[in-house]
């Protein structure tokens, strides 16, 4: 029963948080109370079950804080179904739970003057409810009932601020691509159905392939379907559009979780056809023109007249997505432990440094009630911690160290050259090109921190730092942003079953 | 020992990091207390590396190591392995990171955000020693990035300038693109050794039978292209270099520290460290022999036509890493896996001088400029009446930099002289020759701008306070007599292997004053001094101008630069015209992605 | 037999989902894009009948009610649209470009 903890917990905290809200108009910030309780109950879920697969992986584990977790807590027979946290779905779970955690309790004050809190709290709660369910499904077509849950809601969430032209816009192009996409996933679906007749993970992963074309014409339908959720370039269209308008919070959650549960999606339903097709070499392709697209993009937005800091951020979520395809691909392709190890650890670290990113930016936008980074001249004086984490932030995504973005991104470098035994000169290129972007990526970076420290254009009359709710968030993810740096190993543990899981290729 | 090694050696590794986080949190006391605070805490981390000094110089001694359990998850330990090389490293980080330090207590007076100047000091300071001492290539290049991540954000120090922040931008952005080849040689050497252990990768290619030897060289080969790569970054070699001038909008403290002493020696650190495995390479050593010599020599074309002073310095420090990277490149591979290493017992013997005596040229340059309040040479002038302590010292610095007989700097060059005169490597001898002619030339040309001659100036200039003056004093001292080191230094680097053989003060002496590479440190001298004492008449035919204009304009390297980022741009703007925001256009995504996947599928066979 | 009408439910889908995707290219109202993206995932939806039995029919009636949903979705978005600038024409819409 454990193991349904987080996704029940996340859907009964939505109707908890909707009837709180409903019920309590005097009372403006229950809601985001409740989402906060709801979602800290599911992220000590997710800690245990993260335990759990801790322990069933490595025996010999030193306790998990401190406890011994019993692994059959990973599944619960339901009917004649058994469902079962697969070590992939557990990171997963983890990771979108923590962000949501201090989401939360982040946007209790930043959504304070919009009106309708009372749906905001319970779709973003439905929202991770969607991708829990999706590291508890071992079904295709159970796993996209959630994918789409997922879906809908963050349809409705970009588009939540409806009065905004912003929104509506970037909110019908999302759901016009989206759904397009979702066309495509399902079509893929029915052609791995017509090709094992069954959509059981488990039991198909023991079966052979009927007819190659078919199931690489499914490979593409399926890329082209969870691409587009994924961000792989050029199905990137609507994302930046999308997290650019959208509350600050969610923005955090869309680019911090909800595109690398894309690319999570992608390669669970892709895994099908490991024998057959070789996706791996597929996947790196995309991710090389992903990144590099990505980074360009964001690196030309400071040459527009008044860039915006949250469409900055927002390309380099594409970027970052292809850092962690990259991996991913390279762990598909060439068996490389190193590649699935980075690309699974940037998941994690880049959930939490581009989360603390957006809500470091949030919060700027908050107080001074603009996205052009011309009229954040000197901010860093009137806002001092935000634009320090801000910092942090940006320098980790960079790949700077001591921080967690460059942990993670030597793993894919290494992963790189690591495959040249296999192909030669190319892995070290394919190193070089994911460097180059890494230093492409400092070009527009450095240049947001240097404008937030200059001197001042204009008075910060009345600019304080941000609310201490706000600031609580931002400061637990600047210490997590260092902490996974200077010691990753509280990471690695958790990534390190899902590594193997990945290399065993059984589900 | 009354104190454990093991205790001393975790006490250097984690006080500069417990500074780097104690001290933004001493606010509240006042920049004064922090200032001391951190003078303090910097010479313990200075006592403690130079208490393991005697340990490693002594006749058979043994590395001290250690090794710290980082990530188990994946096997990443922190070793520790300290030899020579290491130990010396690690004494100029720390004992001219402490004078730095103290001088700043006076020199960097009344700035703003001092607590965050002194943590990033300290966090330099730390990362350094570290990345000096560890044995694990994969930690060094996680201490080489931090290095530069604490270049980048003491270059941007005076963050409300915008040249500073663009200058520390630049600085970040190229040592990151030299960076790529670090880390690539890094792991190309993993491939073949299967370890990050730099002495289990020496120890490994040394015992090699010829098969298993010739199966390594694979791998060895392209990585110590990657790693010269690296250093290029790093240490400022062409065309890599344009930064480290710009980089003079730090805090005079910061580039006489990090620009001059240490951080930039840590490409040739890595090198030297390297060598016993790449001098196996053929054409490696004779790539450095190039590049440095390349280097050196344009670097002090540029230092001759320079107006301002600290950039004068920089390009100076260029040319001298030159010559460190020159000196590298004379290691020789003997064949049957006898090697011939004495070239990187040379280099470390310059870096060791020059360490000393840029630091002090830089921190007379920022008393000079902080009095003058110009940077402008041609704007000094004749301060030899209102700053003649100040003067005597830099003399001293001068003609060190100029190797001029029995100052620190001539030691050493003369012995890179004798290095490529011995194995008769005319065309690079002939490039650091006239380096050594251009440098005296620049030299005498910077002290004469500065002290003498006339200068009209509006407001009173004082001599440098007392704090800063003996700091001063020590660095003049080490540039009047780091040489006498030599016996201790050489014979420490012969005993792990570095050197060929120890130089007894003695012998040394008189083998230097009588051996032919003295003949070419006296021409150079006496050349360069002719050099300047004609310039006017030479300035003024179409060659000198052309030289002057260009050499003003860094040699178009700028404009190289400039040129990379605009084509970036280009391609940017280009790509940026496809997102049109239409609604149709999204789905044509889908089209291309489709044709795509197609055609690569199609490609391996699929269909 | 069992391969004959997959294949040729295959093609229908296939062709269904040319025919949506062509739709949502050259349309510019945003009402036949919806429309063009429910003729899309009609023609998975027709995929996936073709392969028969009785999981399929779950699979399929699960489909549709996610395809309504979405529609829904969709329209409510296209109204506010229409709220602000009283047109459904997408040439109007491209503000959020670069």
């Amino acid at each position: 029963m454990l193991v349904l903890l987080p996704i029940l917990m996340l859907i009964a905290g939505a109707y908890v948080a909707f009837i709180a809200g409903k019920f309590s108009p005097g009372n403006q910030k229950i809601a985001g109370i409740m989402a906060t309780l709801f979602s800290g109950i599911a992220f000590i879920g997710a800690l245990i079950l993260s335990g759990a697969i801790w322990n069933q992986y490595d025996s010999n584990a030193v306790q998990f804080l401190g406890l011994n977790i019993q692994t059959d807590i990973l599944s619960y027979t339901l009917g004649s179904t058994t469902l079962t946290m697969d070590p992939l779905g557990a990171l997963l779970t983890l990771v979108a739970t923590g962000l949501t955690l201090v989401v939360s309790v982040y946007s209790i004050t930043y959504m304070q003057k919009e009106s309708r809190k009372e749906y905001f709290f319970p779709l973003m709660l439905l929202m991770v409810a969607g991708i829990a369910g999706i590291g508890l499904s071992n079904d295709l077509f159970t796993l996209y009932v959630f994918y789409e849950l997922m879906c809908i809601t963050s349809y409705i969430l970009v588009a939540f601020k409806k009065d905004k032209w912003d929104s509506v816009e970037a909110g019908m192009k999302y759901v016009m691509l989206s759904a397009a996409g979702s066309a495509f996933a399902l079509f893929g679906i029915a052609l791995v159905f017509g090709q094992f007749h069954t959509l059981d993970l488990v039991a198909i992963s023991g079966m052979e392939v009927l007819s190659t074309p078919l199931a690489g014409i499914a490979v593409m339908m399926l890329i082209i379907g969870f691409g587009v959720k994924a961000a792989i370039v050029p199905l990137h269209t609507w994302l930046p559009d999308a997290h650019s308008a959208a509350p600050t919070g969610i923005s955090a959650l869309l680019s911090g979780i909800v595109i690398e549960t894309g690319v999570i999606i992608l390669i669970k339903s892709l895994m099908i056809f490991r024998g057959a097709i070789n996706f791996g070499e597929l996947l790196i392709v995309l991710a090389i023109i992903t990144m590099t697209v990505g980074n360009l993009m964001a690196f030309i937005q400071l040459s527009v007249k008044g860039p915006d800091l949250k469409r900055i951020l927002a390309y380099s979520s594409i970027a970052q997505v292809g850092y962690i395809l990259l991996g991913l691909g390279l762990g598909f392709a060439y068996a490389s432990d190193m590649g699935f190890r980075g690309g699974l650890f940037h998941i994690m670290t880049h959930a939490f440094m581009k989360g603390l990113a957006f809500l470091a930016a949030g919060a700027i936008i908050y107080r001074i009630g603009t996205r052009d980074i011309s009229k954040m001249k000197g901010i860093g004086y009137a806002m001092p911690i935000t634009s320090l984490a801000f910092t942090i932030a940006a320098l980790s995504l960079a790949g700077a160290p001591p921080l967690s973005g460059f942990m993670s991104e030597w793993m894919i470098f290494k992963a790189g050259v690591d495959v040249s035994t296999t192909i030669g000169g190319w892995g070290i290129v394919i190193s070089i090109i994911l460097l180059l972007n890494s230093a492409l990526s400092l070009g527009y970076y450095l240049p947001i921190i240097k404008a937030f420290f200059l001197k001042p254009t204009r008075k910060w009359k009345g600019i304080k730092e941000a609310p201490t709710l706000m600031l609580i968030p931002i400061i637990i993810l600047t210490a997590i942003t260092i902490t996974l740096g200077i010691w990753p190993d509280i990471g690695l543990r958790v990534i390190e079953p899902v590594v193997r899981f990945l290399m065993g290729g059984v589900i | 020992m009354f104190i454990d090694n093991w205790l001393i050696i975790t006490l250097i590794v984690l006080l500069p990091f417990l500074s780097f986080g104690i001290i933004p949190l001493l606010k509240k006391m006042g920049d004064k207390s922090i200032a001391w605070i951190t003078v303090l805490l910097s010479g313990l981390v200075a006592l403690f590396v130079f208490l393991l000094i005697p340990d490693i110089y002594a006749t058979g001694a043994d590395p001290i190591t250690a090794q710290y359990n980082w990530v188990p998850t994946i096997g990443l330990t922190f070793d520790i392995h300290i030899d020579a090389l290491a130990i010396f490293m690690a004494a100029i980080a720390s004992g001219i990171g402490f004078l730095v330090v103290l001088y700043s207590t006076k020199y960097m007076e009344g700035e703003k955000g001092l607590p965050r100047y002194y943590a990033l000091i300290m966090l330099f300071i730390g990362a350094m020693i570290c990345l000096v001492i560890t044995d694990n290539l994969l930690i060094v290049y996680f201490f080489w990035e931090i290095v530069g991540l604490c270049s980048y954000a003491l270059i941007s120090f005076n963050v409300q300038d915008p040249s500073a922040a663009k200058a520390g931008i630049k600085a970040f952005v190229t040592t990151r693109i030299g960076d790529i080849g670090l880390i690539i040689g890094i792991f190309i050497l993993y491939l073949g050794f299967q370890t990050f252990s730099i002495q289990d990768i020496i120890t490994t290619l040394t015992n090699a039978d010829t098969v298993a030897f010739n199966d390594l060289m694979v791998y060895v080969a392209p990585a110590g292209f990657f790693f010269i790569l690296g250093a290029m970054g790093k240490s400022a070699q062409i065309p890599l270099h344009a930064w480290l001038p710009d980089a003079m909008e730090a805090p005079t403290t910061v580039s006489a520290l990090i620009h001059a002493a240490t951080m930039v020696n840590a490409g040739i650190y890595i090198l030297a460290r390297m060598a016993p495995v790449f001098v196996y390479v053929n054409g490696w050593p004779t790539t450095l022999l190039y590049l440095g010599g390349i280097t050196a020599l344009v670097a002090a074309i540029m230092a001759v036509v320079e107006p301002d002073l600290k950039r004068l310095l920089a390009y100076s420090t260029i040319s001298q890493l030159g010559y460190m990277v020159f000196a590298i490149g004379l290691v020789l591979n003997l064949g049957n896996g006898a090697v011939d290493l004495q070239g990187v017992f040379i280099s470390q013997y310059h870096l060791l001088n020059h360490s000393v005596f840029k630091a002090l040229l830089f921190l007379c340059a920022g008393a000079i400029i902080h009095s003058v309040g110009t940077r402008n040479m041609y704007e000094m002038r004749g301060l030899k009446k209102e700053m003649p302590k100040t003067r005597w010292l830099m003399l001293i610095g001068v003609l060190a930099l100029a190797g001029v007989p029995i100052f620190s700097g001539f030691w050493s060059k003369d012995m890179i002289f004798a290095g490529a005169l011995e194995h008769e490597l005319w065309i690079p001898l002939a490039l650091v020759v006239i380096t050594g002619v251009l440098t005296f030339a620049y030299s005498l040309r910077m002290y004469f701008l500065v002290f003498e001659g006339e200068g009209n100036r509006k407001h009173a200039v004082h001599e440098t306070p007392n704090v800063m003056l003996i700091v001063l004093a020590i660095l003049a001292v080490g540039a009047l007599a780091s040489w006498i080191l030599i016996q201790t230094f050489s014979m420490g680097f012969e005993v792990f292997g570095l050197g060929t053989h120890t130089h007894y003060l003695g012998d040394f002496v008189s083998e230097t004053f009588t051996s032919a590479a003295f003949g070419l440190t006296v021409l150079a001298l006496g050349l360069g001094f002719v050099l300047y004492w004609f310039r006017n008449s030479l300035k003024n035919n179409m060659i000198s101008q052309w030289i002057i204009k260009w050499g003003r304009t860094g040699f178009g390297f700028d404009r190289l630069y400039n040129n990379i980022a605009v084509g970036v741009k280009e391609v940017a703007l280009k790509l940026r015209r496809f997102q049109t925001g239409d609604a149709n256009l999204n789905f044509i995504g889908i089209v291309l992605l489709l044709i795509i996947v197609l055609i690569m599928l199609a490609y391996q066979g699929v269909f | 037999m069992a391969i004959e009408i997959v294949q040729t439910n295959l093609l229908f889908g296939f062709i269904l989902l040319g025919m949506g995707l062509y739709c949502v290219l050259s349309k510019k109202n945003l009402i036949k894009m919806v429309i063009g993206l429910e003729i899309m995932s009609k023609g998975a939806i027709l995929a996936f009948v073709g392969f028969g039995g009785l999981s399929v029919q779950a699979y399929v009636v699960v489909a549709i009610a996610i395809e309504a949903i979405v529609a829904a979705v969709a329209l409510s978005i296209i109204v506010n649209v229409w709220k602000h600038t009283k047109s459904l024409d997408i040439t109007d819409m491209s503000r959020l470009r670069g």
